[in-house]
């Protein structure tokens, strides 16, 4: 039982506030991503959580121990707080070899020589490096250098691991590689790991909890699929998911003791709820996977016409067009249409969303479906 | 009630006791107020003294001031100075003098020094890298080494004394061309022109290649790129090396003393010096704070167009290619030129100046007048005062262990320090201290040499509170070498710290590593190499330093440079000449071993600020 807990934390910068009345609690043994755009906090809060920064209010609790509290002017050393930390540039030590990167965290404990070989011998073996153990940072590939980092941070066996994003300085390919070699590392360790990142594909892929932060404040929390099927927030919305999602802007208007959304040409109708009044202003999202082009099932269609197709390997990006209306689909056949070509859209039933405008607030309770106009 | 009382106390001794913790366990903090406080100590309270100095009567003055007592406040002295019967002579032509000499001096430089670094960066001039090399000796060389190979060279028999080289040969010169402005300013620039070749140097350097490469690709012929492109875009650094040449020679005392005293021609720092000796001390601190203020304002300039501009040097990460402008026909002709001009002004000097240390007739330069006296003679009444050759002279000896002493001392403790204001300024980075720290140890830079070594001697001559008068001990010029160079140091200091970056340290604090462990461990062993380059411009600055320390020298603490100004006093400029050559060999020659055995570059130590 050592969950993370983050009461009220606070931390400004002179007049902005990088980190606003943060609550969060990281389970125990769980996979916490922090996701959001640069500067929206998410470094600020692994500081702090770290101990490399002091918030300026709140609590923090670690272990069961207060490791930080505003009130009582106490804010435990960073050594104090049993957690390990992976930089983004890694942080290696240039004038030390591997071997001593790694030992220099155990030599801190006054561990003694032998057993500290023997630690150093088992992590870097783990680690797949225990034959790079005499070279140094610099002669050391991008990968190399990240398994060292992971090494030396694992050594003195941590209760918690912060990783600033860590993959970030790799190049793609690698990037993929190491994703799969930390999640197979997290399903032997079961360790608590809070991992910030602002690249969508790692958050979703990675964790077991993802966070999504914006101007310093948390936007929504809970596992990584059900943030990007259900997205609170305009803000989650648009910003989770490789692919922008479609953005609708409409109108509710009663139409025959029907509510209805109007988005130019298109109309969707609603359900019945106390949420929705006329004359709103509001969005309707969909994300491109969600959009069918020329389905073979009879369903509710519109006419559009292809604007621009653009291949991306496992699929193809199709954006469409109707009057002011824009859609882009993600299209799995590989047939590349022809541009100007005719086609009827439909959408996924159960995945179109509706937002306020004003609150950036889904409707939750509202339910919507497309109709054939 | 009662109870909870006692839990607010308790709460509040809590919040303390965890206070006092925190800040001890901080030691950026901690060390900043330390370093704060020495930098008040050694470079805000001389500035106070100072102004209290230019206020305080002196008892040399006393008698000439009726109803005022030694050491009472009095407007004395700014009077004399700026409105009295001798107030034109004292200030207002120095000024004047200062004012021209420093403006046509710094434009002279600033010429030679951008032609030949567009030359060296962006022509295919052959020899490059040694042209390089020999083109900033000149400015590693004691400043008054050209003035003293001018004097030998150019001297007329007019003013008394020996004649120079060129009325040996039966060459009549004017007054003008053996002493005074003309001089001065030749003497100057040609000291100068380096900075203006490696700012520049580097300016073009770190320029973007491809922004020519747009020029030309729209359509822009070469010559049309060098104008509105290359030339544009190093314009603040032109600026900036023009600025700093006027700000660094309103502060030099060598040259102008050598050349301009001899025929009553007077800068403020010359007045300034004879001031101290001879006349109205209060005078002298006056002209010092004029003169610091003068400085300042061009330093200020300086900052105000590279804050505004400093976006237009981009520097890219590529190693730069660029495309060199081919000299064609005239490459052979311009690298022959380029090197005439190098020997003329390194190599001749030194030259002339080791001609005259090996005549035994002053002024008659044949080969049957030859003798080493001057290097190795044993002492003889009839020779220069009995004075043995400077390499058995103990007095010169003396010196130069004294000098070497300096050098080493100086370098030392400007690596230490800047290493360590290097720290703390980028550790508490945002913060008000840091920047107080950085901005407090700029300030020796905007002193003019001379008045920094006046406002020490000021502060030390007699004992404060519990610090003992430091006038005449070898602490006080390494005290004050240390203090001037620190500019230097705590901007290589700062750069090194903000290369090595903050997460090197903070994995150390995340591994339980104590702040002593982490300095010990982590900052030290990757800060060496930057310290050891960043020790070399002041281990040669205080080797060749003579303006700072020349009102601060006694005879036991003699150096090198303050003994060959000594001879030429006495008019003894064989003797002048050959220790001269002495600290030129031991300057050149640790140069070079540094070079060899550290591979630190002096032109990066220079280049930056």
């Amino acid at each position: 039982m050592s969950d993370i807990i983050l009461e009220g934390v606070t931390k400004c910068w002179g007049e902005v506030t990088a980190v606003d009345d943060l609550n969060l609690t990281i389970p125990d043994g769980s996979f916490m991503c922090l996701l959001g755009p640069s500067g929206c906090g998410k470094t600020t809060t692994l500081r702090m959580i770290a101990g490399l920064e002091e918030p300026d209010k709140g609590r923090i609790l670690m272990d069961n121990k207060v490791v930080y509290c505003s009130k009582r002017c106490l804010s435990l050393e960073p050594n104090k707080r049993n957690i390990g930390l992976i930089f983004q540039s890694y942080a290696l030590w240039p004038h030390m070899t591997v071997f001593q990167n790694i030992a220099f965290g155990l030599e801190m404990q006054n561990m003694d020589k032998k057993s500290i070989a023997n630690q150093v011998k088992d992590v870097s073996k783990w680690m797949k490096i225990d034959n790079l153990l005499k070279r140094y940072p610099s002669e050391l590939s991008g990968g190399q250098q990240q398994r060292a980092a992971l090494a030396r941070s694992l050594a003195p066996k941590p209760s918690c691991i912060l990783m600033d994003e860590p993959l970030s300085n790799l190049d793609a390919k690698l990037r993929i590689e190491m994703r799969i070699e930390l999640k197979r590392l997290y399903s032997e360790i079961k360790q608590t790991i809070l991992y910030v990142t602002h690249d969508q594909v790692e958050a979703l892929s990675l964790g077991t909890h993802l966070v999504v932060m914006n101007e310093g404040r948390l936007r929504q929390i809970g596992e990584p699929l059900q943030v990007y099927t259900y997205p609170n927030d305009l803000f989650v919305a648009e910003f989770v998911g490789s692919h922008a999602i479609n953005m609708l802007e409409g109108i509710i208007t009663r139409e025959k003791e029907r509510k209805i959304v109007k988005c130019g040409e298109l109309s969707f109708l609603l359900g019945q709820t106390e949420e929705i009044s006329d004359g709103q202003k509001v969005r309707v999202a969909i994300r491109p996977e969600d959009v069918i082009l020329n389905s073979s099932e009879p369903v509710d269609s519109s006419k559009f016409t292809v604007y621009s197709v653009q291949p991306t390997g496992p699929d193809i990006l199709v954006r469409v067009r109707r009057g002011d209306i824009f859609l882009t689909a993600r299209q799995i056949e590989r047939t590349i249409l022809a541009l100007e070509t005719e086609v009827d859209v439909s959408f996924q039933p159960g995945r179109l969303f509706l937002f306020d405008e004003k609150t950036g607030q889904r409707m939750v309770k509202t339910d919507i479906c497309f109709i054939k106009n | 009630m009662k109870f909870q009382q006692r839990e607010v106390e308790f709460l509040f001794l809590e919040r303390n006791w965890n206070r006092v913790r925190r800040i001890i366990a901080n030691p950026p903090l901690t060390l900043s107020i330390v370093l704060l406080i020495l930098l008040i100590y050694l470079v805000i309270a001389p500035l106070f003294s100072m102004v209290e100095s230019a206020l305080t009567l002196s008892d040399r003055d006393s008698i000439y001031v009726v109803g005022e007592q030694v050491g009472d406040f009095t407007n004395y002295y700014l009077k004399r100075t700026f409105v009295g019967n001798m107030s034109d002579i004292l200030f207002y032509k120095p000024l004047r003098n200062t004012l021209m000499v420093n403006f046509t001096m710094s434009i002279l430089a600033l010429f030679i020094g951008s032609i030949l670094a567009w030359l060296v960066v962006r022509t295919d001039l052959l020899f490059k890298r040694i042209i390089a090399n020999l083109a900033i000796i000149p400015y590693v060389l004691p400043s008054w080494t050209l003035a003293l190979a001018w004097i030998t060279v150019f001297k007329n028999r007019r003013l008394g004394g020996v004649s120079g080289i060129l009325e040996y040969l039966g060459i009549n010169l004017p007054d003008w061309i053996s002493f005074g402005p003309v001089a001065i300013i030749i003497v100057m620039a040609l000291h100068y022109y380096a900075f203006s070749f490696l700012l520049i140097g580097s300016a073009l350097r770190s320029l973007d290649p491809t922004l020519e490469e747009a020029a030309l690709v729209l359509g822009a012929n070469r010559r049309v790129t060098i104008r509105r492109i290359i030339f544009a875009l190093i314009t603040p650094a032109i600026f900036s090396a023009w600025l700093l040449t006027i700000s660094r020679g309103i502060g030099t005392f060598a040259a102008p003393c050598l050349l301009g005293t001899p025929v009553n021609y007077h800068l403020l720092s010359t007045k300034l010096y004879s001031n101290l000796l001879t006349g109205s001390p209060g005078v002298s601190y006056i002209i010092a704070v004029v003169m610091i203020a003068l400085s300042s304002l061009f330093i200020f300039l300086n900052q105000r167009i590279i804050g505004k501009r400093k976006s237009y040097v981009t520097v890219t990460g590529k190693a730069f290619q660029p495309k060199l402008v081919a000299l064609k026909k005239w490459r052979y002709l311009v690298t022959s030129l380029v090197i005439i001009f190098l020997i003329l002004v390194v190599f001749l000097p030194i030259f002339v100046l080791g001609i005259e240390t090996v005549m035994k007739v002053k002024g008659n330069y044949s080969f049957s007048n030859f003798t080493l006296h001057s290097w190795l003679g044993k002492s003889d009444p009839n020779i220069a005062y009995g004075d043995p050759g400077i390499l058995r002279n103990p007095y010169v000896l003396g010196a130069l262990w004294n000098s070497i002493k300096l050098g080493v001392s100086v370098a030392f403790f400007c690596g230490i320090s800047g290493l360590l204001i290097g720290y703390t300024v980028v550790r508490l980075r945002g913060s008000k201290l840091s920047t107080i720290l950085d901005q407090i140890s700029f300030i020796p830079y905007l002193i003019p040499s001379i008045a920094f070594g006046a406002i020490y001697l000021s502060l030390f001559a007699q004992p404060r509170g519990f610090i003992p008068s430091l006038y005449g001990t070898f602490t006080l010029l390494i005290l004050v070498t240390t203090v001037k160079n620190l500019p230097f140091a705590t901007r290589a200091g700062i750069s090194g710290m903000m290369q090595l970056g903050h997460e090197i340290e903070e994995a150390g604090i995340i591994a339980g590593a104590s702040w002593f462990t982490r300095m010990r461990r982590l900052i030290f062993p990757l800060q060496s190499n930057n310290i050891t380059s960043g020790m070399q411009l002041p281990f040669i600055t205080a080797m060749r330093e003579l303006s700072l320390l020349v009102i601060l020298i006694t005879p036991k603490t003699r150096l090198l440079t303050t003994v060959t100004f000594k001879y030429t006093d006495y008019n003894n400029y064989s003797m002048a000449n050959a220790v001269l050559l002495l600290n030129i060999f031991v300057i050149l020659a640790i140069m070079y071993l540094l070079r060899k055995f550290t591979g630190s570059d002096l032109a990066k130590g220079l280049g930056g600020q």
